[in-house]
């Protein structure tokens, strides 16, 4: 065995003195070190501003208003998130958890909690940074085609109605014939039936400000579900306003 | 009389560009790592050449070492990782990317010497037998904690993974050294 550990010293060594094996330079760890950490940070950034965007539409849309509507309505709640953007949300987590484990600092602990914190940060500044007026900032320059990368992506998510889920207010109310003008200014007409839910209460009136459950053909909504709103979760806005958003 | 010089030191001196004691902690850790490699890569051949790599990995990245950290541990790591892509490239067993062991808080299991040196006395036999069944995520623990005597923190740093995880692996391999040496050897005498 030793002849073999002379064997491979020596031919090291040799490698070594003809130049063969050459160290790297500090130089390149440090280059490389603060490839990973400006690596770590922006994708940090991209996550806040991309979780911020997701905790934003849920606040313009309002979703969860669906749940009232049983598991039809929970069904089109989950129709309505944007999963890929959320998704996207938790690779660059994980990216970060990557980097992250290179470091004692992070591997020595359970692996859930790092994952834990990264996550709170993530949701807690991305709150903060939904209250901003960022994203409706972005929106409007999305509106006027003016946003060049992004700009689907707030386009995608500008309509301010739900999957089958209707904003508007009360017109008239006709029996099982209902008119109501949309937050997007049409005249909808709204047919109710026996089975028709009222999650609030059947206590609606003209001037009232509803969500419509149902499926929309043309200007005819065929309702299996009706409730009341406040004025302000109904999401509007106009060229030199901004996205409703709850406090 | 002169103090010997740390590997630290020595660690030193190759950054600053001296060959020689780059010889020096060969000589010192050589039968070290080959001895682990061999443990390690219990069943597989070239693990001279493994062993090969692993020093040229260690001056090629001298640079990245920083004295106020302890070499061995540094040097068992490069190591480790030369050894992991010896078994991904052969394919026999799987090396998974991430573990749920290291994912939960687990209580930490209490480790004493006469616990080891007690355990390596009785059991090198059964060790020895069960060891081509164990999986490497619970072989190495068990090389590195019987036969090369690091510490759990140390095991720790060498596998990249919580201190408390390298107890609960230490503990399950234990358990199935135990299993599979009871099963081939039915007369085998329990008893403290």
């Amino acid at each position: 065995m030793t002849k073999a550990l002379n064997k491979m010293k020596e031919f090291i060594t040799e490698k070594i003195a003809r130049g063969e094996i050459v160290k790297h330079s500090r130089i390149y760890y440090i280059v490389l070190n603060c490839a990973l950490y400006l690596g770590a940070i922006a994708a940090l950034v991209l996550a806040i501003f991309f979780g911020s965007f997701v905790v934003f539409i849920f606040k313009f849309r309002h979703p969860w208003l669906l749940v009232g509507f049983g598991w039809p309505g929970f069904w089109r709640l989950l129709l309505s998130l944007p999963w890929l953007i959320a998704g996207f949300v938790f690779v660059l987590i994980a990216a970060i958890e990557f980097v992250s484990w290179k470091y004692t600092r992070f591997y020595r602990k359970p692996l859930l909690y790092s994952i834990l914190v990264v996550i709170l940060v993530v949701v807690a500044v991305s709150s903060l940074v939904s209250q901003t007026a960022l994203h409706s900032t972005m929106f409007r320059y999305a509106q006027r085609n003016r946003l060049p990368f992004a700009g689907f992506m707030y386009r995608m998510f500008n309509a301010r109605h739900l999957p089958d889920g209707y904003f508007g207010q009360v017109v008239s109310e006709d029996g099982l014939v209902w008119q109501i003008k949309t937050n997007e200014d049409e005249d909808v007409r709204v047919i109710l039936n026996n089975d028709t839910r009222f999650p609030t209460g059947k206590d609606i009136h003209v001037l009232d400000n509803v969500l419509v459950f149902g499926t929309r053909t043309s200007s005819i909504i065929y309702a299996r579900g009706i409730r009341k709103v406040d004025k302000d979760t109904v999401p509007h806005w106009s060229e030199n306003s901004r996205p409703m958003i709850l406090p | 009389m002169e103090k010997p010089i740390t590997d630290e030191e020595l660690a030193q001196r190759v950054q600053g560009g001296d060959k020689e004691s780059f010889g020096l902690l060969f000589d010192r850790y050589e039968s070290k790592i080959l001895r682990y490699g061999r443990r390690f890569l219990y069943s597989y051949e070239d693990v001279e050449d493994a062993v090969q790599d692993v020093f040229i990995k260690v001056y090629v990245n001298i640079a990245s070492f920083s004295p106020d950290r302890k070499f061995s541990t540094w040097l068992y790591r490069i190591a480790h990782n030369t050894f992991i892509n010896v078994i991904k490239k052969k394919g026999r067993e799987p090396v998974k990317f991430f573990d749920f062991d290291t994912f939960f808080q687990f209580d930490l299991a209490g480790q004493t010497s006469l616990d080891r040196e007690a355990i390596l006395k009785d059991e090198e036999n059964m060790v020895r037998e069960a060891f081509a069944d164990l999986s490497s995520k619970y072989r190495e623990p068990i090389v590195l904690y019987y036969f090369e005597q690091k510490t759990y923190q140390e095991i720790a740093d060498i596998m990249h993974i919580p201190v408390a995880t390298v107890g609960v692996r230490l503990s399950r391999a234990r358990e199935m050294i135990k299993k599979k040496f009871i099963s081939s050897n039915p007369g085998y005498d329990q008893s403290p």
